[in-house]
């Protein structure tokens, strides 16, 4: 259990910045997760944290104790690769015992804290194992036992669900998610998927292009985005946006005519009033927002040009492919069929405003 | 995988062409050294021995110098590919994970080795040995071999490293290995394939070097076999059982150490590291 802090940092690869001022704080024992699109930088962030790599300016500390120039063994981190990164000539054991070792452990004393191990992860009936001759789950749980064995302070997780299908997947998110309750230990944990994200995270870290656009807990990211990358990076299927034109206020309310949505009259409250209207916003309006119930004062009617259904829910798509598609979370009508126009309402208080360069209103 | 008919046809006939081609020789000198003398210089050759004599193999190892210069060559060809193995491998590993100044222009450099003929650095290393008085000396051979063996084997073995995920050094790094801790219990084992390789071809220029050999050494009981050998068989009028028959045992210290170390080229053995 260890508090993590980073300062400020920065990450130059050559010319091009990839890490461009990053900063912030993992309490001990939370479970912090960095998501973003790919080439964002996530992995880099992570990489500096464990040691790889070199930190061009700012400070990562751990429990209070600068640790930017310090080797990555002796930072009481350890980490779990996307590709897992098993010894493949070692044994499942040795490649357990491997770090134990190297910190100079007797041998004894190595073996019985091995086994221990092995046994929290089911893994003692394939300790004599090499990794070829283990399952993808079985290899990413040696992986996380190799990390696991060493009581670090800090995990690090890059990806480490990427490699396994769908089910699998489920089911060792649930473990890394048991396995943090009964470790406590702080963990940073990267991955671009953001139901990994919402469901392990105590708190998300999204980045963006080398930039943290916004830190808080799964819920605050999802029902207060700072901004429109926020907005629409967390949730899915991802939040609607549509422009509209600000026809002035209407006490704490910005009146928006909406044509998009037929709506011309849509009072929406803004996070803060803005001293200025703005002349245009974009209105932010999550697919499961919509509702099916057409009776309420701000009735929109979409026309239905494909409809996924999954079951429970179905989705409607208003052009399907395209960037500027609608998509409706609808929870009864399964019985919609393309062609069809389909009669909804939303509730203002759902609506989120974003000015033009993205940031909220 | 599937493939046509015609295209198997033309595999399988290509395989037998080279088979018949590598293999024939080996086969008549091997057939020949058990052959007796007349059957040998018979007038129509028999591709299968009609007869059994083991005469030229006693008179190899019994009546001729050819036991001396045996053990002369297994000294030099296996001291000189243990000498290349331990230093390319540490090379090697340098080149590809040190960061040092000039070290893509070292890199390359060290190839310049390959340039000049043989022929042209043999005088001047002749004096070179001279001076340092190891003229008619085993190790002076050993030097040579080694010295051009080493350029190859430094950018082989650099790429098989480079061909071990990134990620199994990472966490060696991270699990508190020391560099040379890294080198010797990861990074070794996974590349077994690639001093397997090295390991065979540093022997089999070192077994076959006549050049250096043949002005380097100067009295007959520091020859190798085959400025030796080849002394045996001009020094009498040709015996061509003797020459099958030597011939036939110089091969056998090169399968051995094919068959050896051969092991070493077993493919996959990254398998289950990564994904
Ligand atoms: N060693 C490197 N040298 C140069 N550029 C790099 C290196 N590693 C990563 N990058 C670049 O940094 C950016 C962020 O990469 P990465 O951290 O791997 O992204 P993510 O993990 O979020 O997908 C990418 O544009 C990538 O090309
Ligand atoms: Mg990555």
């Amino acid at each position: 259990m260890a508090e993590l802090v980073l300062t400020d940092l920065h990450k130059k690869f050559g010319a091009t910045e990839v890490i461009r001022g990053a900063s912030l704080t993992a309490e001990s024992g939370e479970f912090v997760v960095f998501v973003g699109p790919s080439g964002c930088g996530k992995s880099t962030l992570l990489r500096m944290i464990a040691g790889l790599e070199k930190t061009s300016s700012g400070t990562i500390s751990i429990d209070g104790r600068d640790v930017t120039d310090t080797d990555p063994a002796k930072r009481g981190i350890a980490m779990v690769f996307q590709t897992y990164a098993l010894y493949p000539h070692m044994s499942v054991a040795e490649n357990m015992g491997f770090g134990l070792e190297m910190a100079g452990m007797a041998k004894a004393e190595r073996e019985e804290k091995v086994r221990q191990t092995a046994a929290t992860l089911h893994l003692t009936d394939y300790l004599d194992r090499k990794p070829r001759q283990l399952s993808g789950g079985q290899r990413q749980r040696v992986a996380i036992g190799r990390a696991i064995v060493r009581d670090p302070k800090v995990f690090l997780f890059d990806e480490p669900l990427s490699n396994l299908d769908a089910e699998l997947r489920v089911k060792m998110r649930l473990e890394i998610a048991k396995l943090h309750k009964d470790l406590r230990a702080t963990m940073i944990y990267v991955t671009h998927d953001q139901v990994e994200a919402m469901t392990l995270a105590d708190k998300i870290v999204v980045l963006r292009a080398g930039l943290i656009e916004q830190i808080g807990s799964p819920l605050t990211l999802y029902s207060d985005p700072d901004n429109r990358f926020v907005a629409g990076f967390i949730g899915s299927p991802r939040m609607n946006f549509v422009e509209a034109a600000v026809k002035g206020r209407d006490g704490d309310a910005l009146v928006l005519d909406v044509p998009q949505l037929g709506l011309p009259a849509l009072p929406v409250r803004p996070r803060a009033m803005p001293e200025a209207l703005p002349r245009t916003a974009t209105l932010g309006i999550r697919p499961e927002s919509f509702s099916e119930n057409a009776d309420g004062p701000y009735r929109v009617t979409l026309p239905c040009t494909a409809i996924e259904h999954l079951g429970s829910v179905s989705y409607l798509y208003t052009a399907p492919g395209d960037d500027a598609t609608l998509i409706a979370e609808l929870k009864r009508s399964a019985n919609v069929e393309s062609g069809e126009q389909v009669d909804m309402s939303i509730d203002p208080s759902d609506c989120f405003l974003f000015d033009t360069d993205g940031h909220r209103i | 995988m599937n493939r046509s008919l015609p295209l198997n046809v033309a595999l399988v006939a290509c395989l037998a062409f080279f088979i018949v081609l590598i293999g024939l020789p080996f086969w008549w000198v091997v057939s020949g050294s058990i052959k007796v003398p007349q059957e040998i210089i018979a007038r129509t050759p028999t591709m299968f021995p009609q007869s059994f004599t083991l005469q030229h193999y006693q008179k190899l190892f019994e009546a001729s110098d050819y036991p001396v210069y045996l053990v002369n060559s297994l000294l030099v060809a296996g001291s000189s590919t243990l000498l290349t193995l331990v230093l390319a491998i540490p090379a090697a590993y340098a080149f590809f994970r040190l960061e040092f100044p000039a070290r893509g222009v070292l890199y390359r450099t060290i190839l310049l080795a390959y340039a000049f003929p043989s022929i042209v650095v043999l005088i001047p290393l002749f004096g070179l040995f001279a001076k340092v008085g190891l003229i008619d000396r085993l190790p002076a051979l050993v030097a040579v071999n080694v010295a051009f063996a080493l350029p190859f084997s430094i950018w082989m073995l650099r790429s098989f490293l480079a061909g071990v995920p990134k990620e199994i050094e990472e966490a060696a790094v991270m699990d508190g290995a020391p560099t040379l801790t890294i080198l010797r219990r990861v990074m070794i084992p996974l590349i077994a394939p690639g001093i397997a390789s090295v390991g065979i071809y540093a022997f089999v220029t070192a077994w076959t070097e006549y050049v250096f050999a043949s002005v380097l050494i100067l009295s007959d009981a520091r020859r190798t076999l085959p400025v030796g050998f080849s002394g045996i068989i001009g020094q009498y009028q040709i015996d061509w059982g003797l020459l099958l028959a030597g011939a036939t045992v110089a091969i056998v210290p090169v399968i051995a150490i094919f068959a050896l170390i051969g092991r070493g080229f077993v493919s996959g053995l990254t398998e289950g590291a990564v994904k």
